[in-house]
């Protein structure tokens, strides 16, 4: 899995690619560590270029999105595939993340809260 | 009736490897009994893809011990009368399959999904330990069009 994170305004970006999965997950936790550790507090997740996504991935998101809200942060997520939204909606994590169609409208979303 | 077996190490580099052959195998099947595309049917070869890589997942997790990456994942593919039976077998300690509660969704936890993916993607998924093996079973019946 790649992992591209641009920030601005205090939101940061994060793009994935290929498998978000038990093996590729601690690449993901180790760079969400680094964002975290230097006060970025809201975040959006662009999932458009994950080919697959399994429980451990979504496990690792959803502690991810606990530890941020702590410091009144947030994560949105963005640009679902048919794929990777049907995990979601059968993990009913659907109703739990903010879910946009790209990362511009996810990132936008935090200035209008 | 076309058999593939294989063997895997318990590491979660090679329960990635048996969730990507899994989707390899899928696709093959549902061309030779559709006779259609190799993307023929994308859906099944997720839920595939997404079913045996949970099981390969759970194995791998529940290793007593985790140095021991010598400890073996075994994965079977058959294809019988247009329906995939895939069986994954792990020789950790055997544990109530059937028992496992769903995810209690309201509380978001941040694990205990794998067999509640397992069961919403197959058809059928069953649980046996015999001569200390466990073997998850996983049937799923290709929709001829």
């Amino acid at each position: 899995m790649n992992i591209d994170s641009k920030t601005e305004n205090n939101v940061a970006i994060i793009t994935l690619s290929g498998r978000f999965d038990s093996h590729t997950v601690k690449n993901f936790k180790s760079s969400i560590t680094s964002l975290i550790e230097s006060h970025v507090t809201n975040f959006v997740i662009d999932l458009a270029a994950v080919t697959y996504i399994d429980s451990s991935a979504l496990g690792n998101l959803v502690s991810f999105l606990r530890s941020v809200r702590e410091t009144d942060g947030d994560i949105k997520i963005a640009s679902l595939t048919a794929k990777i939204r049907s995990v979601f909606e059968l993990t009913r994590l659907h109703q739990v993340f903010d879910i946009y169609d790209d990362p511009n409208s996810a990132a936008r979303s935090f200035s209008i809260e | 009736m076309k058999l593939v077996e294989i063997k895997l190490r318990s590491t979660l580099e090679h329960a990635q490897l048996g969730s990507v052959a899994a989707a390899h195998i899928a696709r093959v099947y549902c061309s030779l009994a559709m006779g259609l595309g190799p993307d023929a049917d994308n859906s099944f070869i997720h839920d595939v893809e997404l079913a045996v890589g949970e099981a390969c997942t759970n194995a791998v997790r529940y290793n007593p011990d985790p140095n021991d990456s010598d400890r073996e994942v075994m994965l079977s593919f058959k294809l019988d009368h247009n329906q995939l039976v895939i069986t994954i077998k792990d020789q950790n300690k055997p544990f109530n399959f059937n028992e496992t509660p769903e995810p209690d969704f309201a509380s978001v936890p941040e694990n205990g999904y794998g067999i509640h993916l397992m069961k919403s993607t197959m058809d059928n998924v069953s649980y046996s330990h015999e001569k200390g093996w466990n073997t998850i079973t996983m049937t799923k019946r290709l929709k001829l069009k």
